[in-house]
């Protein structure tokens, strides 16, 4: 409501200060007022209110001049005043549970206006129960919490949920880190805070979280976009703190549409993607030739694997092979309806999209319905339901990344694979460097291509019951009753290549399922009572969330073909389950003081049961504080001050992710005993920490916010500390306890940072406007403490790669390796700091001898990001509207190992020296675990260019929107692969976005939309 | 006002309590219908399937003069544990043993949450006491196999996870032992009738059987408390004693023992029982042979075979005939060449004596001709109907035997008990007097040294077989004299120590407890 205030209501509201004071003040202020306005144009309104029918002075009541911010609210007397210009004025009382009254007056000198409102029976049904944050028991932050709105979700070109919150508010870092159809972001919202559970924000849609577990943890992947009416982040733990044992990685809320008018939208989308930033790869000729300059042995060894060149080898170049369009396809039906007192809203969605590389799809269709009903004027139900099918096929939530990626593209240019000539060489003889031989040996990239045949089929169904009562103006109950099923579908249908002695073609057959089961109920009474112009809300919540995920591997089938076998390993079955329960009772109050002052506390008593063993209480409080200087007198005269917010918050809040491995486990191994067929027998196979606890987050913050010249120029900013207590680490299970992984708690994290943003809008008038706001976040976490000293690291043992280690004292996502100095040269040699491997020079670090080991290995590198920085511009001229966005990431180092592979196979132009002359360094793992491939991998992206045109006129009897959006055009970066954004995953936090081996790269992309709005 | 308030009140009271949302918990955890308990054992039963699968079980046994490694040239290149484990060589690592501490503790770790819960039981039956005896059974002997296969091991009886538990002595390990099984005894059913799968599970003759053994290891190497010859005597003597009413006893024909259609039979007392191909090997391999005759190319694989002067000082009697195959022939493998079915296997008209690796007959008695390709169609059938001799009563005459002689009391029932198994060993009828016979009036050391030597034999290739007897009586210092001079890598000269009587303890497992190292 009216931020600008002129000095009359100053003098009302303040009068019994010191006179002096006012006095100076009134000069300062009405010469600035004079700035403005001309003396003499404007004058003083003033008048009471009261009801219409009792009389009673009504104070709080809103009066406000139509289409300006020029207003004031009444005193606990019922009496307002304030200044307004001269001529025609259109003067709006609004107050709750009155009928909104409009009086047009043309003044000429001061006027006593009193009023008497008449009550409105209807404002009662204007219950809003879908939103989240009025509904969770009147919180109030004391300031506005950034929002993003359908109206810029709509300019996105993204069909995808996680999507809307990249790159658009600070304190968020959010990575595509896959480009395939379908891929979720990886959000972070406030640094990297946990080494293994999960990091990910808690997602709450309309009131009732979403579980984010093992094989299906798409998160929100299911949520149509276009059902989305807004988003909020909570960030600071005042408000996480409400979440409890779920807030700790902070609170996406979405929530979502709900009829506003009788309509029927349409709109029909469809995108082409593609990708052309491609390594620089040899031709055949170039890449025999090269192999003449090799060493001799590998020489002979290559001579082996390919037949004498002629001109009858192919000439390939590998990226072409694998790299294709992407389609996209994109039908969106919705129709609204409001017939009082039944609203409806039903959406339906189809999404068809192929990716960039062979076999990659996403499919999914969703429905949304929503209806809500008003019962008389005091009592609203709301029930919603969302259904959706996903077909996701592809690869990439694999452990080593895809292999198409990392070992199709390293393939030699010339010939289809090893099998197809049958040259393969004496393999027996020799030991063969294991990277070497997948990398360049007996895979034809048509079977690695094979290989992705495999999808992921989700349904979900989500269903829920929203109910408000409102006992009076005060007190209100709500109540949210929610189901949400999930069943996910794995399979795999894959064609591969064993070694040769094992037969050369093999399938893979495999199934697995895995089914969620959720259920929430929350239950909320909430009181807001206003004395004049300060505020109190109180609530108390009850919610109860139980949440069971169950998991099976349906079928597993390996046939080598080679035998002709039918059936040579069959049914190998694994199962298991989790359950989890929180039950919270969460208390919050806030009052707000003249909206000068605000403050509130929350205290959740949040007690956890998970599986067999696991029950206990906490206690998660957090207070907040704010105050608005603009509020103060001193500047709430200066109409250019909108607000001066600074705020502090302190808190806690948790993480206990559901992990079935915190839970007993169950194998299940199908056999027979003494004649009879067994297919259930559960045994202990891995064990639950009895002791497990919550991560826990304690937090403090303070910031500011500003607007100011309408709201024109807005700043905002926060520093914030985060320590994260007992992070739950997997530890292995020693055997002799049945061997397997066990969740323990070990370690702190400090993480602290700051964020800013500014917004500015230079123009706003009806035909022209420009918005142009930008965003800041950096953070640095640093581990603070780990049990025993003991470090943690990464490793696999199938490929090679730097090793990720978390070691007290350091940050997070340290890389650890040799040093490489590039190729060696003669200056090195009389150093003993320098050791010659292959014919690389690498750091001898302890220099105690002239060969290299595990204590030469040293950071060179580190995979979480410093900073990340966005900018997005939205420019209106009439009908047209451009906008884009651009993205950036600072301070962040990748393995680069899909540009290794096409080194050490020497197929990049690029490696062409080196391959040559150092080619016994290509059989070391030192190479591998040296500096030599680390990137870094910053970059600055524009991410998405959109532009859209509305028509006045209608087309066909509908309202049209048309635009066009560009995805990923631009990117400047020092980093040499595909995408400097795009990672693979691995099963921690901390090596998570460090190492590129065959990840998906973001591809380019252009959609054209078209809306219809009857 | 009232009808609202009073749908307020509803809604809160639905709400308020968790009856709408009962909490939903994992049921199958807790044992509380004696179907839980026969789940659990079952589960149990086929890890230890499973777990016999693995050839890795049996690397221990490669150690002992009685077996050999055929594809010794393949396994070099491999870097297999089997020719190190046969050539004493450790200095390479070994990883692949592990699996046999892994498989056992496995089994320990499912059979201790069943006996903690049948601990706290809410219900008392028949059927519950005799699971909780198979599970005390069956915990023992994997503690038993585990410290004669990694010397001192942690004893774990609980389900809490403990990073830092020490090793236990030997004493503490064999007493927890016996221990277990005095408790399966108490629990067991009497006989092989009345057992809870007839036949197949446990009984008190098992447990007491399995008892006699354990005291027999006692006496020996690593306790060497000769007292416990005594114990072992005394054991065998009431399991002896009591044949009749436990059911077990001895075959007459020792071919019976092997046949597919004596899957059940008397003389088998603790045996493990394969009923189809292991889900995960395809196959049940024991010493990882692929127990099929190829009709079309008339060779058998199998890469485990006897050593030469084991099979050259073996009795040429109806026993060695039935053990080995002394007809058999040996393919070439060779890697150099594309794996094509002409070329890589060939007829070698030449036999013993200069065949030096015979294959074991009796583990595949009753092969089937097949076609190459046919066998794979039909493994269930080749490789089901199965059962691997844990113990068989023979064991028991000849514990008895050997216990009797040590413990200063060798009378005429221990004559009788070895001579029953030499009689049968010449097909001969196992209860008349024969030629083959020890003749009474030996000394006790000659006579245990003979039933430790017909104990090799008997038990040839057999997983609780000559292997252990050679730790016990600490002979394997002799390995180098007691195979074959130069055979396969084996030189003979090997600096030989008590270290190389055990696997050492994986590497994975000091690193998370390092007091297993010490």
């Amino acid at each position: 409501m009216s931020t600008v205030k002129v000095h009359g209501l100053v003098i009302e509201n303040y009068r019994k200060m010191n006179l002096k004071l006012l006095l100076i003040l009134l000069l300062l202020l009405s010469s600035m007022y004079s700035l403005g306005q001309e003396i003499g144009t404007a004058f003083i309104l003033k008048g009471t209110l009261r009801d219409h029918a009792t009389k009673e002075k009504l104070p709080g009541v809103n009066i406000y001049l139509k289409g300006t911010s020029i207003g004031t609210s009444t005193d606990e007397n019922g009496r307002y005043s304030f200044m307004i210009p001269v001529g025609r004025n259109i003067i709006v009382f609004s107050y709750i549970g009155y009928k909104l009254l409009e009086k047009e007056e043309s003044l000429g000198a001061d006027t006593i206006l009193n009023i008497f409102l008449e009550p409105d029976e209807r404002v009662l049904d204007e219950i809003q129960v879908t939103s989240q944050r009025k509904f969770f028991g009147n919180i109030d932050y004391g300031r506005e919490i950034p929002t993003i709105s359908s109206k810029e979700i709509g300019k996105l070109s993204t069909n995808n949920a996680s999507d809307v919150l990249h790159a658009r508010l600070s304190g968020v870092w959010s990575t595509k880190t896959s480009g395939a159809p379908g891929d979720q972001q990886k959000i972070r919202i406030r640094g990297q805070a946990s080494f293994f559970s999960s990091a990910e924000p808690l997602y709450v849609i309309d009131g009732v979280p979403v579980p984010i577990v093992n094989l299906a943890s798409l998160g929100i992947s299911d949520l149509n976009v276009n059902d989305i009416e807004n988003v909020t982040v909570l960030k600071d733990a005042s408000s996480t703190a409400l979440y409890g044992f779920q807030g700790g990685n902070g609170v996406i809320l979405i929530d979502t549409k709900k009829a506003t008018e009788n309509s029927i939208n349409f709109s029909v989308k469809s995108g082409l993607q593609w990708f052309d930033n491609y390594y620089d790869l040899m031709n055949t000729e170039d890449f025999l030739s090269s192999l003449d300059y090799a060493n001799k042995t590998i020489r002979a060894y290559i001579r082996n694997i390919y037949p004498p060149y002629s001109d009858t080898l192919a000439n390939h170049n590998r990226q072409d092979e694998i790299f294709q369009n992407g389609f996209l396809q994109e039908y969106q039906l919705s129709a609204s309806g409001n017939k009082t007192p039944l609203e409806y809203y039903l959406s339906g969605n189809y999404t068809h999209q192929t990716g960039i590389l062979p076999l990659t799809l996403f499919e999914r269709g969703t429905f949304t319905a929503k209806i809500s009903r008003n019962f008389g004027s005091k009592m609203a139900l709301d029930f919603s339901y969302r259904g959706s099918y996903q077909n996701n096929r592809n690869n990439q939530n694999e452990y080593n990344g895809n292999r198409l990626l990392f070992e199709g593209i390293s393939k030699s240019p010339c010939l289809e694979s090893i099998y197809d000539t049958l040259a393969y060489p004496t393999w027996n003889k020799r030991r063969i460097h294991a990277d070497y031989e997948a990398l360049n040996g007996n895979e034809s990239v048509q079977s690695l291509i094979d290989e992705n045949n495999v999808n992921l089929k989700i349904y979900n169904h989500a269903a829920s019951l929203m109910g408000r009562y409102q006992f009076n103006n005060e007190l209100s109950i709500n109540l949210i009753e929610s189901v949400l099923l999930r069943s996910s579908k794995y399979n795999c249908d894959s064609r591969y290549y064993l070694n040769p002695f094992t037969g050369p073609l093999n399938s893979l057959i495999f199934s697995s399922s895995e089914n969620v089961r959720l259920l929430n109920h929350q239950i909320n009474l909430s009181y807001n009572k206003t004395f004049g112009p300060n505020t109190l809300n109180a609530a108390l919540t009850h919610r109860l969330y139980a949440d069971n995920l169950w998991w099976q591997v349906d079928s597993m089938q390996s046939i080598p073909e080679h035998y002709s076998m039918k059936n040579s390993m069959v049914g190998y079955g694994t199962k298991g389950s989790a359950t989890r329960q929180f039950n919270s009772f969460i208390a919050n109050v806030s009052y707000d003081y003249k909206k000068l002052f605000f403050i509130s506390a929350v205290a959740n008593l949040s007690r956890i049961k998970e599986g067999l063993y696991i029950d206990y209480y906490t206690v998660f409080p957090s207070i907040s504080a704010s105050i608005d200087f603009a509020k103060l007198a001193v500047f709430s005269n200066l109409n250019w001050i909108n607000e001066l917010n600074f705020y502090s918050n302190i808190g806690t809040s948790g993480n206990y992710p559901l992990n079935g491995l915190a839970n007993d486990l169950y194998m299940d191994i199908p056999y027979t005993y003494g004649g009879t067929d067994y297919s259930e027998n559960p045994i202990v196979r891995q064990l639950s920490n009895r002791n497990l606890k919550h991560e826990s987050t304690s937090e403090y913050d303070f910031g500011f916010k500003s607007s100011f010249i309408d709201k024109r120029l807005t700043l905002s900013g926060t520093y914030f500390v985060k320590n994260i207590g007992d992070q739950i680490i997997q530890r292995d299970i020693p055997y002799y306890f049945g061997g397997g992984k066990m969740l323990i708690n070990l370690g702190n994290i400090k993480v602290k940072g700051f964020e800013m943003n500014a917004e500015a809008v230079p123009v706003r008038n009806k035909n022209l406007s420009l918005i142009v706001s930008g965003n800041i976040s950096a953070s640095s976490q640093r581990v603070t403490q780990l049990a025993n000293g003991e470090d943690i690291k990464f490793y696999n043992s199938d490929i090679f790669f730097p090793e990720f280690i978390i070691k007290e004292g350091e940050p997070l996502g340290n890389i650890y390796g040799y040093k490489s100095y590039g190729k060696w040269s003669a200056e090195y040699k009389n150093r003993k700091s320098f050791v010659k491997v292959g014919n690389l020079a690498l750091l001898n670090n302890d220099s105690t001898n002239n060969k290299i080991n595990e204590n030469d290995k040293v950071v060179i590198g580190n995979s979480v990001p410093d900073f990340n920085w966005n900018l997005s511009s939205s420019f209106q001229y009439k009908n047209l509207s451009v906008d884009f966005t651009v993205y950036a990431v600072h301070g962040v180092d990748k393995c680069n190992a899909t540009r290794g592979g096409t080194i050490i196979t020497g197929v990049n132009r690029d490696a062409n020296g080196f391959y040559a002359d150092s080619i016994s360094a290509i059989f070391l793992d030192e190479i591998y675990e040296s500096s030599a491939f680390i990137e870094d991998a910053s970059f600055i992206k524009l991410k998405t260019v959109t532009i859209s045109y509305e028509p006045t006129a209608k087309i066909l009897g509908a309202l049209c929107r048309f635009s066009l959006s560009l995805e990923n055009l631009l990117t400047i970066t020092s980093y040499k692969g595909f995408d400097p954004e795009a990672t693979i995953f691995t099963d921690n936090n901390f090596s998570d976005n460090a190492l590129d081996r065959g990840a998906f790269p973001n591809p380019k992309g252009v959609f054209a939309t078209i809306n219809f709005k009857f | 006002m009232l009808k609202s308030s009073a749908l307020a009140l509803v809604l809160l009271c639905l709400s308020g309590c968790n009856l709408l949302f009962p909490p939903e918990e994992v049921e199958f955890a807790i044992l509380e219908t004696t179907s839980d308990y026969e789940n659990v054992i079952k589960g149990v039963y086929g890890l230890l399937t499973v777990t016999m699968c693995d050839a890795d079980l049996f690397y221990i046994n490669v150690k002992g003069d009685d077996l050999y490694n055929i594809s010794a040239d393949y396994n070099v290149f491999f870097n297999d544990p089997v020719d190190k484990c046969w050539t004493y060589d450790y200095s390479t690592e070994n990883y692949t043993t592990d699996k046999t501490w892994i498989n056992l503790y496995t089994i320990i770790v499912s059979i201790n949450n069943l006996l903690v819960q049948y601990a706290e039981r809410k219900i008392e039956n028949d059927e519950i006491n005799k699971i909780a005896g198979e599970a005390y059974l069956l915990r023992a002997y994997c503690y038993f196999r585990l410290t004669r296969t990694y010397g001192q091991i942690p004893l774990v009886e609980d389900i809490r996870v403990d990073y830092a538990i020490a090793k236990s002595s030997f004493i503490e390990i064999y007493e927890f032992i016996e221990n277990d099984l005095l408790l399966a005894q108490q629990l067991l059913p009497e006989n092989i009738g009345t057992a809870r799968v007839p036949y197949i599970t446990p009984h008190k003759g098992v447990a007491k059987s399995i008892l006699a053994e354990l005291y027999l290891s006692w006496a020996g190497y690593p306790c060497s408390d000769a007292t416990k010859y005594q114990l072992a005597a005394t054991t065998a003597k009431e399991v002896i004693d009591n044949q009749e009413s436990y059911g077990i006893g001895l075959l007459g024909d020792f071919a019976d023992i092997w046949k597919r259609s004596n899957l059940y039979n008397k003389e088998s007392v603790f045996g493990i029982y394969f009923i189809q191909p292991s889900a995960e090997h395809g196959y049940n391999y024991l010493y990882r042979s692929w127990s099929f005759i190829n009709s079309s190319f008339d060779y058998i694989d199998g890469f485990w075979t006897t050593e030469a002067k084991y099979y050259n000082t073996y009795p040429k009697n109806y026993r060695r005939d039935i053990t080995f195959l002394n007809d058999v022939h040996k393919h070439l493998y060779s890697y150099d060449t594309i794996l094509t079915e002409e070329i890589v296997y060939k007829y070698i008209d030449e036999l013993e004596p200069k065949c030096q690796n015979l294959k074991y007959r009796k583990f595949f008695f009753d092969t089937i001709q097949m076609t190459f390709t046919d066998e794979y169609s039909s493994r269930e059938y080749i490789f089901g109907n199965q059962r691997l001799d844990l113990f068989r009563f023979a064991h028991t005459l000849l514990t008895y035997a050997e216990a009797s002689a040590r413990s200063g009391n060798l009378n005429a029932k221990a004559y009788e008990c070895v001579n029953m198994i030499r009689r049968r060993a010449n097909h001969l009828d196992i209860h008349t007097p024969s030629e083959f016979d020890l003749k009474q009036g030996l000394s006790p050391e000659v006579f245990a040294d003979s039933v430790v030597w017909e104990r090799a034999w008997e038990l040839a290739g057999e997983p609780e077989g000559r292997w252990f007897d050679l730790v016990r009586l600490e002979m394997v210092e002799n390995s180098a004299s007691l195979r074959y001079p130069g055979t396969g890598d084996f030189l003979g000269n090997l600096n030989i120590s008590k270290k190389d009587y055990y696997f050492s303890i994986p590497e994975s497992e000091i690193i998370l407890n390092p007091k297993l190292g010490e």
